[in-house]
């Protein structure tokens, strides 16, 4: 877990916890104290005490289904929401200052939907407002400054004046890459950044996330659910299930030797050309939904190597060294 | 475009949002006609003073002998009154003219405040959220509740005519419906990534409001703003036809159809026909833009 001695630590989470849901309101307690039944609607545990630690100059892919809370993690990371228990920081600062974000130096780039641009600005005005508001640039240096950062994500300087709408997903997320850049950042949080992509394209963009690693020595959180794009860019990789860290550890060997039977079961069934005549075998089950979670270790309603004692108690991350995982019964055998 | 269906290109690189708007707008003619019959009669209202025959204040110019003329009647001078003359010996072309423009001063100026107070109001509203967004609400929900026209008159009994008094319960009895719309349309935009990301970007709230979120609100606002043209133009008619509205001195519209009323059984129906005729016309001009703006910006209807 802990990263090289040597190797500063930027962002640390810790007992991150996140319930979404209202609170009951006066209307509700009047009922309750009428027909004594609560009627505030249930809450979904979105995240279930997440620890996290991000070293200078890593990449660390964070894992899991849809719905197990990794588009939570991203944006509590970067201060967007106050997540509801646990505390975030950034270089030993709270990341949120009220309700805002606090730390420029610690951006977000987001799911391609279409609206991570803002569809009346021109590009030049996309990537450049940051930077003119907080003083990295003259606005007389505009043009120059906007064609050097699409020069930099791979893109004619001569596009600048057009809108979102005239460009291609795969462009956008160049321009919004640009966009980030631009703010000179040092820590960026991806969050399924290339999942709206066509794989050709997927590529490019990993690569230039790459790429721009080197170059100005970023440091990534890369938020997907496709574990054949983890695999490809990260140092440490963090499998989620349900809100929960059940393994974590050095990519590589996560991925050459995975322990949990959640870790397991998905790397099994990623697709591979060497195996193209591979009969998938799915997880059995449906993931159970957040709103009313299974007892005790959350997997077990799916897990081949299911024991009673399983549903009894929440296993904590175990296992010796960097490479850690929450199934006792895995541990037990080894 | 060449003759091939397939040769037009679904997008065009180097269209500007006002050239795209456009595109989609003209392809309903009716619209092109609302939009075009609502600029001639602006611009014939704003120019009444250059382009009508004779001056329906000023009394030296008004002759007691013409009164009640039909329309294309010759007057005492020799002056044609293509629209008849009132009970006044007024010519009914140039007081419909100044009619107009009274009209159309009052809807727009309305119009404007009721647009940017209510738009202010959606704004705060929706991003300060909480107990501000609460109040603001449930002050528009108890306004909405009330009828239109019945608010219009309490005001105006209570103040009194005067143009005004008239703006001013336009605005209030209008704020309301902008101020909702664009809160529901602000509510949206405040989730979307960009918005996320220029706040990570430090931008100033201030700035987010007025650069971000707004410019993405305007689309259903300008619809709203259409349609309340209309319906400014149609209650100030009533309020005025009522006698509530603008002074006697400054005869609007509605106010020309209440004067030639009394006359209309008596078969002197010019006086109220045709302002009530231009007021039609309005009306349903903006009625025509507002109809394809509405379609313009629904999502279902789009191809």
């Amino acid at each position: 877990m802990t990263p090289d001695a040597k190797i500063e630590t930027l962002l640390e989470m810790q007992g991150i916890e996140h319930v979404f849901g209202r609170r009951e309101d006066w209307v509700d307690k009047g009922v309750r104290l009428i027909r004594g039944k609560r009627t505030a609607p249930a809450r979904v545990r979105a995240l279930n005490g997440v620890d996290l630690t991000l070293g200078k100059g890593e990449v660390l892919g964070i894992a899991g289904e849809s719905g197990c809370g990794k588009s939570t993690l991203g944006r509590a990371m970067v201060g967007l929401m106050h997540p509801t228990g646990g505390s975030v920081t950034y270089r030993g600062q709270p990341v949120m200052r009220g309700r805002r974000p606090l730390h420029l130096k610690l951006q977000m780039i987001f799911q391609d939907s279409g609206s991570v641009l803002n569809p009346r600005l021109r590009v030049k005005e996309l990537i450049g407002e940051g930077p003119i508001l907080h003083g990295l640039l003259a606005r007389r240096d505009l043009e120059d400054f906007v064609a050097d950062q699409l020069e930099t994500v791979g893109m004619a300087p001569d596009v600048m004046n057009r809108y979102p709408h005239q460009f291609s997903g795969g462009q956008r997320q160049r321009i919004n890459v640009a966009r980030v850049l631009a703010l000179r950042p040092e820590t960026i949080v991806c969050d399924e950044s290339v999942a709206a992509l066509d794989v050709s394209i997927q590529a490019q963009i990993l690569n230039l996330f790459m790429d721009l690693k080197d170059r100005f020595g970023l440091t990534y959180a890369f938020i997907s659910h496709d574990l054949g794009v983890l695999r490809h860019i990260s140092d440490r990789i963090m499998v989620m299930y349900l809100g929960r860290v059940v393994e974590e550890g050095p990519a590589a060997e996560v991925f050459a030797n995975p322990r949990h039977p959640y870790t397991r079961a998905l790397l099994e069934n990623a697709p591979r050309l060497s195996r193209r005549n591979q009969i998938f075998q799915a997880v059995p089950g449906e993931v159970p939904s957040p709103l009313n979670m299974p007892s005790g270790c959350a997997f077990h309603t799916r897990c081949a190597l299911r024991r009673p004692e399983c549903s009894l108690s929440v296993p904590n991350l175990m296992g010796t060294g960097a490479h850690r995982h929450a199934c006792p019964i895995v541990e037990a055998a080894a | 475009m060449t003759s091939t269906p397939l040769a037009r290109p679904t997008m065009r690189f180097s269209e500007r949002p006002l050239g795209r708007f456009w595109r989609e707008y003209s392809q309903s003619h009716a619209a092109v006609f609302g939009l075009v019959m609502t600029l001639i009669l602006i611009a014939v209202a704003f120019l009444a003073p250059l382009i009508a025959p004779q001056d329906p204040y000023d009394l030296m110019q008004v002759d007691f002998m013409d009164s009640e003329l039909p329309p294309g009647a010759i007057g005492g001078a020799g002056q044609t009154y293509v629209l008849g003359t009132d009970a006044n010996g007024r010519d009914m072309l140039s007081a419909l003219l100044f009619g107009l423009r009274a009209s159309f001063m009052v809807a727009l100026s309305s119009l404007g405040i009721a647009l940017v107070f209510g738009t202010l109001m959606g704004l705060v509203s929706a991003y300060a959220g909480r107990w501000v967004d609460s109040l603001i609400m449930r002050i528009v929900d108890i306004q909405m509740s009330f009828p239109t026209i019945l608010v219009a008159m309490m005001l105006m009994v209570t103040f009194g005519r005067g143009i005004d008094k008239t703006i001013f319960a336009l605005a209030v009895v209008q704020w309301a419906y902008f101020a909702r719309n664009v809160r529901a349309s602000a509510l949206v935009e405040r989730s979307r990534e960009y918005v996320l990301a220029a706040q990570l970007a430090q931008v100033p709230t201030f700035r987010i409001l007025w650069r971000h979120i707004l410019p993405n609100c305007l689309p259903p606002l300008m619809v709203i703003a259409s349609i309340q043209l209309a319906s400014a133009v149609s209650i100030e008619a009533s309020l005025s036809f009522l006698g509530l509205g603008m002074p006697v001195t400054q005869p609007s519209l509605g106010m020309l159809i209440s004067n030639g009323f009394g006359y209309l059984l008596g078969g002197k129906y010019w006086i109220s026909v045709a302002p009530g005729i231009a007021l039609g016309l309005t009306v349903f001009s903006l009625s025509l833009m507002s109809d394809r703006l509405r379609d313009m910006f629904n999502p279902r209807l789009k191809r």
